[in-house]
């Protein structure tokens, strides 16, 4: 027929919100909700000495907490698997120079560089969480207000630091190339459909997860799950991805330009 | 961080290696004469050598050399599920990539960091597709790969040589899963990388427009015209060059097949000639 069982299309995604800003004692958070599937993203940030091998760059940390209210499956440490490969999809993604320049995050090179850890609570798991844990970790980092650090001395080979008051003395991240994931779930030989609600996830062996930069170039591709693909479904849906992905980024960054000029913006929160 | 190792004697903890107090000399992708740096042209691959029954312990076992890349691979099973408790109509898989603390420039910790975590389970993927799960009800297979050496195309050597040793351990799968890996470095294609090629590439600053990355694909040549039971991808690709370039890798996974059917036919002659001969 063409539809599937809620109605949407093959490549529709559902109805999808964002809202940033929600968590006050963090830098920058973001809280997502796509259908049933919600999760809240903090970033807080942290100096602490660089790697040995890179003086000169920040360090991004990423944390996946799948609680058990999220799924039944979750107790206990059922939800590590997730988490591991969620946070690891995660900082591969962020990892290479030209997603994130984390040269921007350094204080003092070799001695101080800002940390930015982003920890990710799964609240609820409704089926599509990587699309959803990474439109919400571009919006979190979107957000991230870290305030200025100025040196204002030497004393005794110990270097001093002021940290700015002022709210709007701020750093922000630069994300205009961020990505973010697109899952493909594949049902039969050709056919894939894009954010899979739980009962579809059951029905499809394997996934595949394709992130789109905002230019339309793919990183951090990977297949999820015990089952094959042809090469030919593969070409297909990562083509799809991409086109799917920069209309997303386009009207992502549309939303938070435009929530951000909101001025005194009573803040929704969990009511 | 992490536990605390107490049965071994770990360095001090603020040891560094000494390669970073080493000069940076200046480094470029290709050699002098713009081949590459082991006189390989972009869409050549190594040399392979693949030997069976080198872990006369366990049920299957394979080893692999992909140039300078050593990975060995021991299978063991199907056997009874550890805790009986576990009732299961399929059979439960358990792999694990251990990379020996020699096998990279730098010293590893004999620790499985997040990188050997994050291999074990793409291969344990890949491997769950492959083998014939429903055949073992309430069994386990164990998977086990050391890496004795790292020059690149790591997981794809793994996945190879763990699709070899599950064949030499008669357990049924549906096909013989290889594993290939390119890399796109300044708008070309070049298969198979050594990890020079792939630390140079991972380390490029670029812009956002411009492209570079790597593909690993796992897949089952013959099975249902071609099957791909991995795809990792790293960097930043077009669309249309990650189709090309995973059109390449089926191509290059197709000649390593028949490489390694050719190495499982040769084992079994010889163990028959062996059989014989004690026979008589």
């Amino acid at each position: 027929l063409g539809i599937r069982v809620d109605g949407r299309d093959r490549l529709d995604y559902r109805q999808l919100e964002i809202e940033t800003s929600v968590v006050s004692t963090a830098n920058g958070s973001a809280r997502v909700r796509l259908d049933h599937t919600d999760v809240l993203i903090t970033v807080k940030m942290e100096m602490e000495p660089p790697l040995i091998d890179q003086p000169r760059n920040g360090k991004l940390y990423f944390f996946v907490n799948c609680s058990a209210n999220a799924a039944p499956e979750f107790e206990g440490r059922g939800g590590e698997d997730l988490g591991t490969s969620l946070s690891s999809m995660l900082e591969r993604v962020y990892s290479s120079p030209h997603t994130l320049d984390t040269s921007k995050l350094c204080v003092v090179p070799g001695k101080y560089v800002k940390g930015l850890y982003v920890d990710i609570e799964i609240l609820e798991c409704g089926g599509n969480l990587f699309d959803a844990v990474s439109l919400g970790v571009k919006a979190a980092l979107w957000a991230t207000k870290m305030p200025r650090i100025y040196i204002t001395g030497e004393d005794g080979g110990e270097l001093e630091f002021s940290v700015s008051d002022n709210p709007c003395d701020v750093d922000r991240v630069d994300v205009s190339n961020a990505p973010i994931l697109i899952t493909h779930l594949r049902i039969t030989e050709n056919l894939t459909v894009v954010d899979p609600t739980p009962e579809e996830e059951c029905c499809g062996p394997v996934q595949i997860v394709v992130g789109v930069t905002p230019k339309g170039l793919i990183t951090a591709t990977q297949q999820l799950g015990s089952g094959t693909f042809t090469p030919q479904t593969l070409s297909a849906s990562i083509k799809s991805a991409r086109d799917l992905g920069v209309k997303i980024h386009q009207r992502l960054m549309e939303k938070l330009r435009q929530e951000e000029n909101i001025t005194d913006r009573p803040i929704k929160g969990f009511l | 961080m992490g536990s605390r190792d107490t049965r071994r004697i770990m360095g001090p903890e603020k040891s560094i290696p000494y390669s970073l107090l080493q000069t940076q000399e200046k480094s470029s992708f290709l050699g002098e004469d713009s081949s590459r740096r082991d006189a390989r042209s972009a869409v050549d691959p190594r040399k392979y050598f693949m030997s069976l029954g080198v872990i006369s312990q366990a049920k299957g076992s394979s080893y692999l050399e992909v140039g300078n890349t050593k990975v060995c691979c021991g299978v063991y099973g199907p056997m009874d599920v550890q805790r009986g408790s576990d009732f299961n109509m399929s059979c439960k898989v358990l792999c694990e990539v251990k990379m020996a603390p020699f096998s990279c420039l730098v010293r590893r910790s004999p620790q499985p960091d997040k990188q050997q975590k994050e291999m074990s389970r793409q291969l344990k993927d890949a491997l769950e597709t492959v083998i014939i799960l429903d055949k073992f009800p309430k069994s386990q297979i164990d998977v086990y790969v050391t890496v004795i050496e790292d020059d690149g195309g790591l997981l794809a050597a793994c996945i190879t040589a763990a699709g070899l040793a599950l064949c030499h351990a008669n357990i049924d799968v549906y096909d013989l899963v290889i594993g290939a890996t390119v890399l796109w470095h300044n708008g070309i294609l070049y298969a198979d990388p050594t990890h020079y090629e792939e630390e140079y590439e991972g380390r490029e600053i670029r812009s956002s427009g411009s492209e570079g990355g790597q593909l690993t694909v796992g897949m089952m040549p013959k099975y249902a015209n071609g099957q791909v039971t991995l795809l990792v991808q790293g960097g930043q690709v077009s669309a249309d060059n990650l189709c090309e370039g995973l059109e390449v890798v089926v191509e290059i996974c197709q000649r390593i097949y028949n490489l390694s059917r050719k190495t499982l036919v040769e084992y079994v002659e010889q163990s028959l000639e062996e059989n014989e001969d004690n026979a008589s």
